[in-house]
């Protein structure tokens, strides 16, 4: 067994992967594994037929009861295929000899129903092991798993459903005028001709399905030995163990070359031109070596369908209209072409005065700044002092105008503050104005201005009118202190 | 020399790197179909059952139908990746560059099973398994999907704490590789076939018998953990 020669990539798989890469291989050996199952089953089945008495039932369960028989030559076969030795004609006794000998025995008759044929053919077939070695061998290798049993179980089925498939497939595809296949007598019926065709589709069936799976058992086998003995190490060694390529010897020789170039050069320039040249074949042909690896991409066909000639005439002329509706087409749509022109051309002159008004500036406004705040002093009413603002308040309040008089009072203590020289900024909020005064007095000094706001903010935000006892209090308070800080200003 | 024959589908990402895609054949494929058609099968007993016994009615029984079979496999294959059949056979559903199935091929993968499916059982579907490089069935093949074994998680062997010996030089990354496994998957070989095996090896340097196997896990030692 020459390891290297084997055709399918060797690596650890599932036992699952190394079926369907029977199933694989089996594809492209189809036709020889199909054509020598043929060559193996044809006299078979023709022998079987007077055998059997022409009778379909039992000629078909004999036909497959001898199954093995066929299978044997792929086997053989696909063991010499995989190490790159395709047989040819020639090697058919060969095949046949290797299938059909002794070994073959038991599995046609104790071995027939195991669910393992396929995998284990290959013990008994190839290794030529029997007896206690054999079922030594066996054993161990099927360790590896239930993967052969549900191999020979689908393959079962497959035929099944192939088999259904196609006398389905006739049945519906026969005309109704012809003589239709009877499906129940096609199936259980063994006097009538439509059950030689369904055990022929049968037979046809299953010898399209052998291929499969003869080669999927093999490389399960292939497969749990490969587990067993590392085979792809022994690979992947042996490669790594021999010498290296060629070119590598002769990159090697490149400087020898050189010296002898230089000298060459030294000696003879007729010579040097001369060495110089081949020397670039040389290369050429280095390069070209390496550019052929694959490492530098690879070439690959790829089929197409293409037009074999090109239409000349392009499309076909529209059938013609009258004359006169396609002079009136023409008019219409040169006017709604002038006419969207027009449009397109009123609309960019727009678009011009629009961005040249724009960027001039002319369209630009200073934002809105709102209204102005009103500053305290112009808050009160003109020509009003500090001293006429308690008849003011209660001017107000005897109008039952709360928020005025709050209002007011609220202004003149803001306006009392200024006066005695804090300063207040314009739109500072009451609960600036509060801390800004807190800041500056200490807390007897303020007076009644924080109950004041207090008050004021109640009624301005939250509309909750005080007693106007409240407001009457609070003017007194606000008098006092008034007159309190003035005194205090006249003591300073 | 043509390449060897595997069932490996290589895609080129950009970055040049090589995903493989390991595609799945007709068997695995076949019992995942099976495995569905039980899980699926109770699901049509359920509403059967609720039918008939707990007053659903049977215009609710037929929309449950309709949903079970146009849309069992869509809702596994968009959200898991794949069917629980397709699940405990470790198998998964994914565009042919490799990339998660999306919606739209997974409808149309699922849509064209009644293609497939046709005259019987699958038998269109299966003939085109058999015939396809890469296993896939019409609606695969119309969707641009294909079926592929998972990558299984392994528990990481270990290489055994041994003196490490550094490997001679020039050794490339098969090579490596091949050291690597061949010690962490020397405990399932026989000791003479380890030995054999090594001994392609040392063949330069003289080691024969157990020696050699004790030089090549010195590589393997020095590649996995370096000089330390």
């Amino acid at each position: 067994m020459e390891i290297d020669r084997i055709q399918v990539a060797l690596r650890p798989r599932s036992p699952w992967e190394g079926l369907d890469l029977g199933f694989a291989l089996a594809r492209g050996w189809f036709w020889p594994l199909w054509g020598l199952w043929c060559v193996g089953a044809l006299p078979v089945a023709l022998i079987l037929l007077p055998l059997t008495g022409f009778r379909p039932d039992i000629w078909l369960l004999a036909v497959w009861w001898l199954k093995p028989l066929y299978e044997a030559p792929l086997l053989a076969w696909s063991s010499r295929a995989l190490f790159g030795r395709v047989p040819t004609r020639v090697d058919l006794p060969g095949l046949l000899r290797v299938g059909w000998g002794r070994r073959i025995l038991p599995f046609l008759l104790w071995r027939r129903l195991g669910p393992r044929r396929a995998f284990t053919m290959p013990v008994s077939l190839l290794e030529g092991l029997g007896g206690r070695d054999g079922r030594q061998r066996r054993r161990l290798l099927n360790e590896g798993g239930a993967t052969p049993s549900w191999l020979t179980l689908v393959s079962y089925h497959f035929e099944i459903v192939l088999w259904a498939a196609m006398l389905l497939g006739l049945f519906f595809l026969v005309p109704s005028e012809l003589p239709r296949i009877d499906l129940q007598s096609a199936v259980l019926d063994a006097d009538t001709w439509a059950y030689w065709i369904s055990a022929l589709a049968y037979v046809l069936v299953f010898s399209c399905i052998a291929p499969f799976y003869v080669c999927a058992g093999f490389m399960l086998y292939l497969n749990r030995r490969t587990e067993l003995e590392a085979w792809d190490l022994e690979l992947a060694f042996r490669k790594a163990a021999e010498p290296k390529p060629h070119w590598t010897a002769s990159a090697r020789a490149a400087p020898v070359l050189l010296l002898a170039l230089v000298f060459g050069a030294g000696l003879a320039p007729g010579s040097a031109q001369a060495a110089s040249t081949s020397d670039l074949d040389r290369a050429r042909q280095l390069i070209q070596e390496v550019l052929e690896a694959s490492d530098f991409g690879q070439e690959r066909e790829v089929w197409v369908w293409a037009p074999i000639e090109r239409d000349e005439q392009g499309a076909e002329p529209a059938e013609t209209l009258p004359e006169w509706i396609a002079a009136i087409a023409v008019r219409v749509a040169s006017t709604l072409k002038w006419g969207l022109m027009a449009l397109a051309l009123v609309g960019l002159a727009l678009l011009a005065r629009r961005v040249l008004r724009d960027w001039r500036g002319l369209s630009r406004r200073p934002p809105d700044p709102g209204p102005e705040p009103v500053g305290i002093f112009e808050s009160i009413p003109e020509g009003m002092s500090l001293d006429a603002i308690p008849d003011q308040v209660r001017a107000c309040l005897a109008e039952g105008d709360a928020r005025g008089a709050l209002g007011l009072l609220y202004r003149a203590a803001l306006l009392h503050l200024i006066q005695q020289g804090l300063g207040i900024p314009d739109g500072a909020t009451e609960l600036e104005c509060l801390a800004l005064a807190r800041k500056r007095c200490s807390a007897s000094e303020l007076g009644p201005l924080p109950r004041l706001v207090r008050e004021w903010r109640g009624l301005a935000y939250a509309h909750v009118v005080p007693d106007p006892g409240v407001i009457e209090s609070l003017l007194t308070d606000w008098c006092r202190w008034r007159e309190s800080r003035s005194t205090e200003d006249v003591a300073v | 020399m043509s390449p060897p024959l595997d069932t490996i589908r290589f895609n080129e990402t950009p970055e040049g790197v090589d995903l493989g895609l390991r595609v799945a054949g007709p068997v695995p494929r076949g019992l995942a179909f099976l495995l569905d058609a039980v899980v699926r099968g109770a699901l049509y007993l359920a509403l059967t059952l609720l039918m008939a016994f707990a007053g659903v009615g049977l215009g609710l029984m037929l929309l449950g139908f309709f949903l079970l079979e146009w849309f069992y496999p869509v809702l596994f294959e968009i959200t898991k990746g794949a069917t629980p059949g397709k699940s405990a056979m470790g198998l998964a559903v994914v565009h042919d560059d490799g990339t998660p199935v999306g919606l739209s091929a997974s409808m149309i993968r699922n849509l064209l099973r009644v293609l497939d499916f046709m005259p019987v059982l699958y038998g269109v579907g299966l003939v085109s398994c058999l015939v396809d490089r890469d296993f896939r069935r019409l609606g695969d093949l119309a969707a641009g999907t294909l079926v592929v074994h998972r990558e299984r998680r392994r528990p990481v062997a270990a290489i055994p704490q041994i003196a490490s010996r550094p490997p001679p030089p020039g050794l490339d990354l098969a090579t490596q590789q091949a050291i690597l496994s061949f010690v962490e998957r020397g405990p399932r070989l026989s000791t003479a076939r380890r030995v054999e095996l090594a001994e392609i090896l040392t063949a330069d340097t003289g080691h024969r018998g157990p020696a050699a196997v004790d030089q090549v896990t010195g590589w393997a030692s020095w590649l996995a953990r370096g000089q330390g």
